[in-house]
């Protein structure tokens, strides 16, 4: 973190968002906040809550032996290949091969015996709690159409690949990889083939990690960025004579799309420009950055389907067409104020309106087909299919947050899974439309029309599976086995106060987020509006009352997730309530 | 903008954070009384409700006690409680989805000076809307916490990169939206 000059309007920024922020602060007294931050922690290993009996329990343990020993009979001799990581892995970026036969994931994986191990305990309180986990990537692949998973890297400790892609003939990847023990303490960006070769270099970054952002269609370059201390600044890379050129220096470049035939490179730039001092500009420059031509003030940029014109939202939103190397002056299309753009394929463009999602195709006026806002949840786009012919976006109906597909000439949105627009997501290149995510720990895909869900990598395949069976017959009954809950959306019924059943099986302790709100219980641990949660322990169930149902067909997300972990990467599951006042 | 500092009211934060660390409630209410406004600040640009805002930051005071041990370098203290707070605004604000209508500023200045005022805040507040969760808390911690990009992204699990483009994208539609072009 270094200081420089604010430019007006961030310094203009600050100072509202303190405004802002001030509109929040209330007097204080310091001494009961803190009070009540150690008395939390210290009670949390008393609480008793609504556990079952300690008979109960011991019932409970000795049927689910009695059932594990029954299901380890049943199941000898069958073959079950073994997960891909142990029960908390998950997968967090996936890219389809440009011919979509291939998916590529990265899957996030405990390094071996850091988590179960003799157990530690924090600050004052006398509670065990698990050590802190250390984290590996692995990088897989699987063929588009179904069949065994296949290592084909595994990074170093708390290594992240920097970038994910594939070469356009769709047989290798390319990564970027931060400086870490496993890279010799060198950043690189390397290529790996499909056939198991060896890594190949491409480029060492000395001490700095390089981001890979994208490879050019036709193979002969590839962008990628070093961050610096402000942001980053983009280089091309010739993959024929291995020489970099630097394209940006103002450490405020981002790069946004080659065009189709791979001629040309779109990004944006917070410096240059002959415009004053706009907060970006977009910019074209050739391949081998030989050739640049000014945009205008952007940003939202995108290609038309013959790579011959950009299109691109100035600061007052006015939407332009304009000729690739500037030979044509900008058609203006006016009316879009405040909107952003997401090139997604050739010629049809979405755009988020802030509350909802449009298209538009190129060469008709500019008309929202068909506008999507979402109840109370304002609709964000995802991806457009390659043909153009269905969207994806994030958003809420009838007060279910999630992934939504929809025509994109118009039509109902039809839920296909929980929201994604954080984690990993795509649409699969060729063929029919099918938008291909990740949803609790498994690789999914669905058709645009929402027939054919498959599951192209199983939950089990990469974290084992839960229970070992089925799941459990009672919908609102959430039963946490060693790889997490037993299914990914509940049904509650009831009037008021419904309550639903959290039953640990596994042998850690689980804590539940989003639904400790109206327990009093949880109130008392925390003492601080129920944000820290109830644990739910090894062997037990605790039953939490739930807000109740005062629309019918309300919905609740709810994150679990091991004691100790963080709930950024818990497990999300939906309980549907299904009753009316 | 600066992230971190090493010294709270001329006391290094070293000489605070490290009996904190060891139980020492007085530090840690020490602590409190500097930072808390801070937290309440950036979990209010993350949900935009003041009783979310001071729930987050309260629960974010929980997690620190327990979590301190885990805050290897003393002067990024203030980034590092931002980053909890922020994270515990956006599980909190999504957790809340179901409070989604929220209650709109109404304009009700009490002398012209304050008009306008009040205009900003309004404008600022609708033009937030426009911005999910996660966007909110890039620009509360880069705005408010002076975090660069490669902190933010290691506090709300993305790439730097990712980063600079959400950043760059909330910057400039908020821009628009302040009629500031």
């Amino acid at each position: 973190m270094s200081e420089q000059p604010l430019e007006p309007f961030d310094a203009r920024l600050v100072d509202l968002l303190t405004r802002y922020g001030d509109r929040a602060v209330d007097s204080f007294e310091p001494s009961v906040i803190a009070r009540g931050a150690v008395l939390a922690r210290r009670q949390h290993g008393a609480r008793i809550g609504l556990l079952i009996s300690r008979r109960a329990r011991l019932v409970l343990f000795a049927a689910v032996l009695v059932l594990l020993a029954l299901g380890a009979a049943l199941l000898a001799g069958v073959h079950r290949p073994s997960p891909i990581g142990d029960v908390f892995a998950s997968p967090r970026e996936i890219a389809w091969s440009p011919n979509g036969a291939t998916l590529a994931f990265v899957v996030e994986v405990a390094d071996s015996g850091s988590f179960g191990a003799a157990p530690s305990v924090v600050g004052t309180s006398d509670r065990p709690v698990p050590p802190a986990r250390v984290w590996h990537d692995e990088l897989w692949v699987v063929a588009g159409d179904g069949g065994e998973p296949r290592k084909l890297m595994a990074l170093g400790s708390m290594a992240t690949p920097q970038g994910l892609a594939w070469t356009p003939d769709s047989r290798s990847l390319v990564l970027g990889l931060a400086p870490t023990g496993a890279t010799g303490g060198m950043g690189e960006i390397v290529q790996l083939g499909l056939d198991g070769a060896p890594a190949r270099t491409l480029l060492s970054t000395g001490d700095r990690t390089p981001d890979l952002d994208g490879i050019s269609p036709v193979a002969d370059h590839l962008v990628y960025d070093l961050a610096r201390t402000q942001g980053a600044d983009l280089y091309i890379l010739d993959l024929r004579s291995g020489a970099s050129t630097r394209i940006t220096t103002s450490q405020g470049a981002s790069f946004d799309s080659w065009s189709t035939d791979g001629r040309w490179i779109l990004y944006d730039d917070v410096a240059g420009g002959s415009q004053g001092n706009p907060a970006s500009i977009a910019w074209v420059v050739s391949a081998d950055g030989s050739t640049r031509h000014e945009l205008g003030p952007c940003c939202g940029v995108g290609w038309s389907a013959d790579a011959s014109r950009v299109f691109f939202v100035d600061q007052g939103g006015a939407l332009y067409s304009e000729a690739v190397d500037g030979s044509a002056p900008p058609a203006d299309a006016s009316g879009w104020a405040g909107i952003s753009w997401t090139a997604a394929s050739p010629g049809v463009f979405m755009a988020g309106t802030g509350m909802g999602v449009a298209t538009f195709r190129q060469g008709e006026t500019a008309r929202i087909v068909p506008g999507t806002v979402g109840d109370g949840v304002g609709d964000a786009p995802l991806a457009m299919s390659p043909d153009g012919s269905w969207l994806a976006f994030s958003g809420g109906r009838n007060r279910i947050l999630g992934t939504y597909l929809i025509p994109s000439a118009g039509g109902t949105p039809l839920r296909v899974g929980p929201d994604t627009s954080g984690g990993a997501f795509q649409w699969r290149p060729g063929g029919d439309p099918e938008f291909t995510f990740v949803s609790d720990r498994a690789i999914l895909s669905v058709r645009a029309d929402g027939t054919a869900a498959r599951e192209i990598v199983t939950r089990t395949a990469i974290a084992g599976d839960p229970l070992g069976g089925a799941d459990s017959a009672d919908t609102s009954r959430i039963i946490i086995g060693p790889s997490g809950p037993d299914r990914d959306t509940y049904r509650v019924t009831g009037m008021t106060w419904p309550a639903v059943t959290i039953e640990n099986r596994s042998t850690v302790p689980w804590v539940p987020w989003g639904i400790t709100e109206k327990n009093p219980e949880c109130q008392l641990v925390s003492g601080l509006g129920g944000s820290d949660p109830c644990t739910v322990e090894p062997g037990s169930a605790v039953r939490f009352m739930t807000e109740g149902p005062q629309f019918p067909g309300v919905n609740l997300e709810v994150w679990l997730g091991p004691a100790g972990s963080d709930p950024k990467t818990a497990i999300p599951v939906l309980v549907d309530f299904e009753a009316t006042p | 903008m600066v992230a971190g500092s090493s010294e709270l009211h001329g006391e290094p934060l070293a000489a605070l954070v490290a009996p904190a660390r060891a139980g020492d409630e007085a530090a840690f209410t020490r602590i409190v009384a500097r930072y808390h406004p801070d937290l309440v600040r950036v979990a209010m640009v993350v949900s935009g409700d003041a009783e979310i805002a001071n729930e987050a930051a309260q629960s974010a005071w929980v997690i620190a006690w327990r979590r301190l041990g885990d805050l290897r370098d003393a002067a990024n203290l203030r980034p590092w409680l931002m980053s909890i707070a922020a994270n515990e605004a956006r599980q909190l604000t999504r957790s809340g989805l179901r409070r989604a209508v929220r209650e709109l500023a109404v304009l009700d200045p009490t002398t012209p000076s304050e008009e306008s005022g009040a205009a900003l805040r309004i404008d600022l507040a609708n033009a937030l809307r426009v911005l999910d969760a996660r966007d909110r808390a890039l620009l509360g911690l880069r705005y408010l916490a002076g975090m660069d990009s490669t902190e933010i992204g290691k506090a709300v699990g993305m790439s730097a990169t990712a980063v600079r483009t959400r950043l760059a994208r909330a910057r400039e539609r908020l821009r628009q939206e302040l009629g500031d072009v």
